[in-house]
């Protein structure tokens, strides 16, 4: 038997919006954040996903859209609040709403990677 | 088959001095056929696939001699020896068992047409009926996949991905090539399995897939970003991830890659176009009508004939849609009238909404199984009761529209629907003339795979049956 490869749109909407994706980037961002100083979240929820640290020019990517997700969550806290709390697990109290929703969505960002899904 | 195309090419380009990315943006263009050939008729395709094999005796191939051989044995002289399927090679008689449904002749062209099939009738001068079919697989999962990719092991790409390859998007909103699968409503049906398998694009790059709908519940999952997720933050981080797989195309230049680029894409641009395209709401009550009450009911076939309607209008080069629980072993007189219950006046609304609409003309329309079933009953025959198992060597299937000549009935039989008499069809030449509507021509269109120039209609001689083209 080989699974047959799923590389259509469908599966592309399942892994950027069903919930248990969205919870489970949520989770890696709070670790990230846990564990983890500012500059060293990305690298640390890119070895858990790619098994290395971004390039520079990749950092500079990320980096890029955090500030982007920030500026919206931070100015948005309805929708922070709405991002963190999808799923059965809950999110960490301590740590700024704002900043566990941009991160959640730089987690879905790199979870939605051809090299995190491909084989 | 197993797609090795990706790390065929990875190896090949790695071994490669030039900038990779290059190279095999030049292959392919050098792959990529000039289409069309000559002149379409056609521009979009809905393929009516009633999975299970519709009993030829019981639809368009009316055999009124019959009724005075039931249960009388099955000529030798007809049978001539044939291989048959293990489910019936073992009975010690082939005894005839003629359709109890009754025939009448509809339309100015007169055709033959069973009374299960009240709607299909009443459209008789707009369809042609092929009742000189013929195929070479003797059980479902090969012909199915012989009547849909060329070739009887699965692997290769279906006619759809040939298509969407060839011919391209006529909305990048939308897939170019898209399957729904309806639901029958006879819990006794004889139901065959099938699977993406035969959406599949084989060999050919992915994104030429057809993108399956569900039947149930939301026609496309996940369709909505979650909650707290507003489209411009989606868009930034599609951005990123597109950026991201970029660099990532460059580092190995595997096509999968590029594939996967398009198809992030694509979703984002699903994410408007299907609520629109699933919204019936704005459908006149008029229309929906027509397709029966079933209509608004997700998974039906009414429900997918109204949708197939919807996708070509929107630009989809080709809708699939499969029925299953055609596979009338036994129980005939009773799941038949069903299974053409389901379809039928469906069917019928499609091609009239089509025509209004001004579509059908270079829209075609094809209805059919993927075998025909024996004159001969399967186990025990009674008046009211008989089955009958798979034939390869003739079967029905109707076209219409895109330039094939409606009002027409085209091939016959033998008194017996065992052998054809005149005009056979093989899938071949049906593959050739799907093609040829569309301006193409089978033989020169090809994709180089594993030393060959594959093409839809395979290596042996295919011909387009100029018969049927108006």
């Amino acid at each position: 038997m080989r699974r047959e490869r799923t590389n259509t749109p469908l599966q592309a909407l399942a892994t950027m919006n069903d919930v248990t994706f969205i919870e489970a980037a949520r989770a890696l961002a709070a670790r990230a954040m846990a564990e983890a100083g500012p500059e060293e979240r990305f690298h640390y929820m890119s070895r858990r996903l790619l098994s290395r640290r971004l390039e520079d020019r990749e950092l500079d990517i990320v980096r890029d859209a955090y500030r982007a997700f920030l500026r919206h969550y931070d100015s948005n806290p309805e929708d922070a609040r709405k991002l963190v709390s999808h799923g059965e697990s809950k999110p960490p109290e301590n740590v700024s709403a704002a900043e566990l929703a941009a991160l959640t969505m730089v987690a879905n960002q790199l979870m939605n990677l051809d090299e995190v899904l491909n084989k | 088959m197993i797609p090795l195309v990706s790390r065929r090419r990875l190896l090949s380009l790695s071994a490669q001095s030039l900038g990779g990315l290059a190279l095999a943006r030049l292959l392919d263009a050098e792959t990529r056929p000039q289409l069309p050939h000559f002149a379409p008729k056609a521009k979009r395709a809905i393929y009516l696939h009633m999975v299970g094999a519709p009993p030829q005796q019981e639809t368009f191939d009316y055999k009124p001699k019959m009724e005075a051989m039931f249960d009388k044995d099955l000529p030798e002289s007809i049978r001539q020896g044939q291989r048959l399927t293990t489910m019936t090679s073992g009975q010690s008689r082939f005894p005839i068992a003629p359709s109890i449904f009754r025939f009448a002749r509809h339309g100015q062209c007169g055709a033959e047409i069973s009374e299960l099939l009240p709607y299909t009738a009443r459209m008789a001068d707009d369809i042609c009926i092929i009742r000189s079919m013929h195929t070479e697989a003797i059980n479902h999962e090969p012909a199915i996949t012989f009547i849909q990719t060329g070739f009887m092991i699965a692997g290769k790409p279906c006619i759809g991905s040939w298509l969407a390859y060839g011919l391209g998007s006529m909305n990048r909103d939308l897939p170019t090539f898209v399957v729904l699968t309806a639901s029958h409503t006879h819990p006794r049906a004889n139901v065959q399995a099938i699977s993406a398998r035969l959406w599949s694009s084989g060999f050919l790059s992915g994104e030429y897939s057809g993108v399956a709908l569900r039947s149930t519940g939301d026609p496309v999952l996940f369709i909505n970003n979650p909650e707290g997720v507003p489209p411009q933050v989606r868009r930034k981080m599609l951005d990123g991830v597109k950026a991201l797989n970029e660099l990532e195309a460059e580092r190995w230049n595997d096509p999968e890659t590029r594939v996967r680029l398009e198809q992030y894409e694509m979703a984002f641009r699903m994410q408007t176009s299907v609520p629109e395209l699933t919204d019936l709401s704005k459908e006149p009550p008029t229309v929906k009508e027509m397709y029966g009450p079933d209509v608004d009911k997700p998974g039906t076939f009414a429900y997918c004939a109204l949708m197939a309607q919807r996708l070509v209008e929107r630009g989809v080069r080709f809708v699939q849609i499969y029925h299953r629980g055609w596979d009338v072993h036994g129980n005939l007189p009773e799941v038949l009238p069903a299974q053409c219950k389901d379809v039928d006046q469906p069917t019928w609304a499609l091609v009239q909404d089509l025509k209004q609409r001004g579509l059908l003309e270079d829209t075609v329309v094809v209805w059919g199984g993927e075998f025909g079933r024996t004159i001969y009953c399967q186990g025990k025959l009674t008046p009211t009761d008989y089955g009958r198992d798979h034939h390869p060597r003739c079967f029905s299937l109707w076209m219409a529209g895109g330039g094939v000549k409606g009002g027409m009935v085209y091939g016959e039989t033998d008194e017996f629907s065992y052998n054809i008499v005149r005009d056979p069809v093989h899938v071949r030449d049906f593959q050739a003339t799907l093609l040829h509507l569309f301006g193409i021509d089978h033989e020169r269109f090809t994709y180089r795979y594993q030393g060959l120039d594959q093409r839809l209609t395979g290596v042996e001689k295919a011909h387009v049956v100029k018969g049927i083209l108006a």
